[in-house]
C-alpha cells in the first residue's frame, strides 16, 4: 500500500477545526452539548442539552433545606449526519505541498460547518417562533430590532446571551443607518471599518449568506440562547474498521466536535478523507426566539 | 713455509704408513655406525609420534569438554537475552504510559528541540499520537505546532 507520510494529518486536521469553529460560532450562543463523546449502543442517541430558564428566585422562609430551581433540559435526538468528502489521487499527491492542503482543508472544516449550521436553522420558522416584525430585506431597521427585544422583554426571556441573526442583505441595510453608522451613539467603533454591526440592543449580531430556508423568508433571527439546542457527538467507526486514522477532532474550548476517516483506496490510487459532523437539534423555548420577517 | 721432512728416507717410511692406514680404513665400512644412527632416528620419530598421538587424545579431551561447557554457556546467554527483551518491552510499554500522563499534564514536549535527531523527532510524533482525548489533543497541537510540523518534517526527510 502506498503511504503518505508526507501527509501531516494533525496540521490539517487542526485547521480544518479552526474554520469549523470559527463558522459555527453562531450557533455557539445558543444552548449546546458539543462532546467528543461517542454515541454508540452504550451511550444512545439521546443527549439532554441545559437551558437557560427563568431566572427564580423567593424570600427565605427560615430553611435552607429547600430543593428548587429545576435545571431545565431540551431533548435532543444525534440523528444527523453531514459529511465532507475530500479525496486525493497519488498524482495529486505527489504535486501537492502539505502547506498548501493546509488552506485546502481549512475551507472544507468551515463548508462542514456551514452545511451543519444551515441544517439547524431549519428551525427558524414561524410554526417553531413568533414574528416580531415584518419588511422587505433591504428596508431592515432598528425598528424590526426593537420590536423583536421588546417581544423577549415581554416574555421574561433572560437578558443574557441574546443573538441576532440577520441575513447578509439586511445587514447591509443596518450598515445604511444612520445610528449605526455614527458608531460614537453606541460605542461601537467598526460598524465602517469593519461592515459589520457586532453588537446592538443587548444583542450580539451575526451576519449569515443565505444561511436561513429561502422558503421560511427570514431577514434575521432574534433569539435567546434557550431558543435552540443543538447536540454534537463524535461518532466512531465499527470494531474491525481499517482506516489509517478514524479520530474524533473536538475544540478544547466550546467542544465542538467532528471525525476524520482516512483511508486509502488501492482499486483507483486515490486516498479519501472524509470529515464528517454528528449532531441533532431541537427548537428549545419557543418563546426565547423571535423571527424577523422578509417579503421579497 | 717450514721443511717437515728433511730425510727422504723418513718421508717415505711416513708415506708406507698412511698407505697401509688408508687401505686398513678400506677395509672397515662405516655402514654399521650409519645403520645405528637411522635405527636411533627411527626410535626417536616413533616416539615423537607416539607423543604426539597422546596429546592430540588429550586435546581431543579438552575439545569435548569445551564443546559441552559452551552448549551451557550458549543456553544461558540466550536465557539472558530473553530476560533483557522482556525487560525492554516492559520498558516501552512504562514509556508509552508516561509519554500520554506527560502529554494529559500539558507539558511541553519531552524534546522541543526535535528536529536536531531522528529519535526526538519520533518521540514528538508519538507523544502526539498517545493522548486519547481528542481535546487535550488539539490543546497539545496548538501549543507545539511548530515543534511537531518540525518535526513531522523532519521525520519525512529521511
Amino acid at each position: 500500500m502506498a503511504s503518505y507520510t508526507n501527509l501531516n494529518l494533525a496540521r490539517l486536521a487542526n485547521a480544518s477545526l479552526e474554520a469549523f469553529v470559527k463558522t459555527l460560532a453562531p450557533l455557539n450562543s445558543f444552548s449546546t452539548s458539543y462532546s467528543p463523546e461517542e454515541m454508540g449502543r452504550a451511550n444512545g442517541n439521546i443527549v439532554l442539552v441545559p437551558l437557560v430558564a427563568a431566572l427564580t428566585g423567593t424570600t427565605f422562609g427560615g430553611t435552607y433545606a429547600v430543593c428548587g430551581g429545576t435545571k431545565s433540559v431540551i431533548t435532543v435526538t444525534i440523528n444527523r449526519h453531514k459529511v465532507v468528502h475530500i479525496g486525493q489521487q497519488d498524482l495529486d499527491a505527489r504535486n501537492n505541498s502539505d502547506s498548501a492542503l493546509e488552506s485546502f482543508f481549512y475551507q472544507q472544516g468551515a463548508a462542514l460547518a456551514q452545511t451543519v449550521f444551515e441544517d439547524v436553522l431549519t428551525l427558524v420558522t414561524t410554526a417553531n417562533f413568533a414574528s416580531a416584525g415584518t419588511t422587505t430585506s433591504t428596508f431592515l431597521d432598528l425598528t424590526q430590532l426593537r420590536a423583536a427585544r421588546l417581544a423577549l422583554n415581554q416574555a421574561n426571556v433572560p437578558a443574557i446571551q441574546r443573538n441576532a441573526l440577520i441575513d447578509a442583505v439586511g445587514m447591509d441595510a443596518l450598515l445604511g443607518v444612520t445610528n449605526f453608522v455614527q458608531a460614537q451613539m453606541f460605542k461601537d467603533m467598526g460598524v465602517l471599518y469593519n461592515g459589520a454591526v457586532t453588537h446592538a440592543l443587548g444583542f450580539d449580531f451575526f451576519e449569515l449568506n443565505s444561511s436561513f430556508v429561502a422558503a421560511n423568508s427570514v431577514n434575521g433571527f432574534i433569539a435567546q440562547a434557550s431558543a435552540i439546542a443543538v447536540g454534537m457527538r463524535y461518532l466512531a467507526p465499527q470494531d474491525g474498521n481499517t482506516y489509517l486514522t478514524a479520530q474524533a477532532m473536538s475544540d478544547d474550548r466550546t467542544g465542538a466536535t467532528f471525525g476524520i476517516r482516512d483511508f486509502y483506496d488501492n482499486a483507483t490510487g486515490t486516498r479519501y478523507i472524509a470529515l464528517e459532523c454528528n449532531y441533532g437539534y431541537s427548537a428549545g423555548l419557543t418563546q426565547a426566539g423571535r423571527i424577523i420577517k422578509r417579503t421579497d | 713455509m717450514a721443511w717437515k721432512f728433511l730425510n727422504i728416507g723418513k718421508a717415505n717410511e711416513r708415506i708406507d704408513a698412511l698407505e697401509a692406514e688408508l687401505a686398513e680404513a678400506k677395509k672397515t665400512p662405516p655402514a654399521p655406525a650409519q645403520s645405528d644412527a637411522q635405527a636411533k632416528r627411527l626410535d626417536d620419530l616413533a616416539a615423537s609420534v607416539a607423543t604426539i598421538g597422546e596429546q592430540v587424545s588429550i586435546l581431543t579431551a579438552t575439545v569435548q569438554k569445551l564443546d559441552g561447557s559452551f552448549k551451557v554457556e550458549i543456553a544461558r546467554v540466550e536465557t539472558s537475552v530473553k530476560e533483557v527483551q522482556k525487560t525492554i518491552t516492559a520498558e516501552a510499554i512504562g514509556s508509552r504510559i508516561a509519554l500520554e500522563i506527560t502529554a494529559r499534564q500539558g507539558q511541553p514536549p519531552l524534546n522541543p528541540g526535535a528536529p536536531n535527531g531522528n529519535a526526538g523527532n519520533a518521540e514528538l510524533l508519538k507523544q502526539y499520537d498517545s493522548i486519547q482525548d481528542p481535546r487535550e489533543k488539539t490543546i497539545w497541537y496548538r501549543k507545539n505546532k511548530v515543534a511537531y510540523d518540525a518535526a513531522f518534517a523532519a521525520s519525512n526527510r529521511k
